[in-house]
């Protein structure tokens, strides 16, 4: 089989070409020795099958960010028989360079000159059977969104195909620098391609009048993501409670008839724990799925940019860039999306400490439990401070995760962003998009997720000796710890509980109560004072929010030590919190 | 000037840059490089950042960095 890699600059719809070459064929895995992840596909170009890897963007073969280290630790590792490039062909004054720098790199090359369209309404003047002959390289005019050159993309990959050679590795020593290849393409460009003297008036400039202005353009910013928020919620709500309710449903009306002939023990763990487990998980699914088609639909149209233009005065200070301020609040619809989205900051330090203020924002489960508690503790009238009071805890604590860790997981790259045109989005890569994403998620959910799940039903049934279960005598051990933040001990086990989702917590909470669901709130009222039942509430907010965030920081850090500062990271700073409040409170 | 200092709405050539090899690097992918035209297209509110275009590339840059470049400015 062929092996062509995908490169080129971002925001040259390099994805958008890689999707709608191969559809829902790609598969997204681990690079061997390496700890990235690349999406792959094979497909059948003429007569030949090909795999297909799309690299990450990047501006410079020479470069020292991480993507660009990436590119050349994949060519330098495997052979491949091609490389296919991807570049705006609006924008080749700044992106041939890094054809020059390819080409050198001594394997064929097929140059791919995306956004014709848009060139063509720039009155760019593009001859591109001369800056083929000078690049020594086929090359193609398209346009992804229109399909405009689509055949003839086709024909000459297929052609690619036919006439690649043995597999080689692409020769990286030497390769001309940033200089060298800015000169080399300035003057291959000379006459073959020409800007018009001025460039005609876009109606991106007269939106951007608008939705970059200095308080139009926030009023607009915060309708949109009030928009994008509540369409998280009206849409994906409402189909993780059906999904929710039709998994119950099965476990009724099959699984728990099935489970009469076993052991009751290993029904309860299949039941309880493994089934209890896969459904929570499950119920992200559709959440995930709204969550990145309205993403994809915020990034490609280009608004995102506009986003971290308003927003990146505040997200600097913090150490953070702009685009980082749309996940903050996306997180508060859910965190695990939020986290997974943390892709688009291409900086891995930027990526990790956006991973480390995510999970404080106060997400749709953890809002149920707040509501919960408010209504059952305090008068109508209190309840909505308290839970602005919730929401600013929940701000307060990001910001200072943020302002602690800067220091440490400060990017060290010039923050440097482009901002494109408005574009219509494609329907087919948005839908593909999220569809790669729910699948990413649901394989997370076949062992790490599963294995916690199972892992605190083991806790909370297997008995020991005096205490009831382990996690009776887990909640004992931790009573030192407890007793000064006013959490009673047997609420201990709900907040094991917790850690697994929030969306269990309440129902745990009845459990160890001994009520009903429907009683809970006379009980609460009955058993926990106000300090201790805010105490309880400050610490589940900001403690881990559940296993699956967890999952996403894992499966997006791809390190096991920065999920454990993570998660011990929340934990301290939830008991400190708690601590203070307690200490405080109760000596009013 | 440095180009933090260029008038939104105007325009400048590129002198010098006084950034380190890795920023010349970045800066130099989206075309700012001596003797290039650049366009302050407009500058975010509360020190935010600028917004910058070479040739028909739009971009922002954080005024932290725009201090190290140095422009003649045009009309």
């Amino acid at each position: 089989m062929r092996q062509f890699a995908l490169v080129g600059l971002p925001n040259t719809g390099k994805s958008s070409l890689f999707n709608r070459l191969t559809g829902l064929s790609q598969r997204v895995g681990n690079w061997p020795g390496l700890t990235v992840e690349l999406a792959h596909a094979r497909l059948l170009l003429g007569n030949q099958m090909v795999e297909l890897t799309d690299l990450p963007g990047i501006h410079d073969l020479s470069g020292y960010t991480d993507d660009e280290a990436v590119v050349r630790d994949v060519l330098g590792a495997r052979d491949f028989n091609a490389l296919v490039l991807v570049l705006n062909a609006a924008q080749l004054d700044r992106q041939l360079p890094l054809a020059i720098q390819l080409t050198a790199t001594g394997l064929p090359c097929l140059i791919v000159l995306n956004m014709a369209d848009e060139a063509e309404l720039l009155g760019i003047d593009i001859d591109a059977a001369a800056l083929s002959h000078r690049l020594g390289a086929p090359l193609v005019l398209v346009s992804t969104r229109s399909g405009q050159g689509w055949a003839e993309l086709q024909k000459a990959l297929a052609t690619l195909a036919r006439q690649a050679g043995t597999p080689q590795r692409a020769r990286l020593a030497g390769l001309p620098d940033t200089h060298e290849a800015v000169e080399q393409a300035e003057a291959l460009l000379a006459g073959v391609w020409r800007l018009p003297p001025t460039l005609p008036k876009r109606l991106s400039h007269r939106l951007d009048q608008v939705l970059m202005h200095p308080w139009l353009g926030l009023a607009a910013f915060a309708a949109i993501m009030a928009a994008l928020f509540n369409g998280t919620y009206l849409i994906g709500g409402p189909l993780q409670e059906m999904l929710g309710n039709a998994l119950q449903g099965m476990r009724e009306a099959w699984l728990a008839p099935l489970a009469t002939h076993l052991p009751s023990w290993l029904a309860s763990l299949l039941l309880d724990g493994l089934w209890q487990g896969v459904s929570t998980v499950a119920t992200f699914a559709p959440i995930i799925f709204v969550f990145f088609v309205l993403m994809a639909l915020i990034e490609d149209s280009g608004y995102l940019a506009r986003a971290a233009y308003l927003t990146d005065a505040l997200m600097a200070r913090l150490g953070l860039d702009g685009r980082g301020f749309v996940l903050q609040l996306m997180g508060f619809g859910c965190n695990v999306p939020a986290v997974m989205g943390t892709r688009v900051l291409r900086e891995r330090r930027q990526r990790l400490l956006s991973m480390l203020i995510i999970p404080f924002s106060l997400c749709s489960a953890r809002l149920q439990v707040v509501l919960f508690f408010s209504a059952a503790l305090f008068s109508p009238r209190h309840a909505p401070w308290v839970l602005a009071a919730f929401y600013a805890v929940s701000l307060a604590a990001a910001m200072l995760t943020a302002w602690l860790f800067k220091r440490r997981l400060c990017a060290s790259e010039a923050y440097l962003l482009e901002v494109p045109p408005y574009r219509l989005p494609s329907a087919r890569h948005v839908l593909t998009r999220a569809w790669g994403e729910v699948a990413a998620f649901l394989r997370l959910a076949s062992t790490f997720i599963v294995a916690g799940v199972v892992l605190v039903w083991l806790l909370t049934r297997l008995p020991a000796g005096g205490y009831g279960s382990v996690a009776d005598a887990i909640g004992h051990v931790l009573s030192p710890l407890l007793d000064p933040i006013g959490i009673p001990e047997p609420l201990a086990v709900v907040l094991l509980f917790g850690f697994v989702a929030k969306e269990i917590l309440l129902g745990s909470l009845a459990v160890v109560y001994g009520v009903s669901d429907g009683q809970l709130t006379t009980a609460l009222a009955a058993q926990l004072d106000w300090v201790s039942a805010m105490s309880f509430l400050l610490f589940t907010l900001i403690y881990v929010p559940c296993l699956s965030t967890v999952a996403a920081i894992r499966r997006e850090s791809k390190s096991a030590r920065f999920t454990l500062l993570s998660v011990g990271w929340s934990l301290l700073l939830a008991w400190l919190v708690s601590f203070v409040f307690f200490q405080l409170a109760s000596r009013l | 000037m440095t180009l933090d200092r260029l008038r939104a709405g105007t325009r400048g050539i590129v002198t010098r840059l006084d950034l380190d090899d890795d920023t010349l690097r970045r800066v130099a992918a989206f075309g700012l490089r001596p003797g290039q035209t650049v366009h302050l297209a407009r500058r975010a509110a509360f020190g935010g950042p600028l917004m910058l275009e070479v040739g028909t590339t739009q971009f922002l840059l954080r005024g932290s960095l725009a201090r190290h470049i140095e422009v003649d400015q045009r009309a």
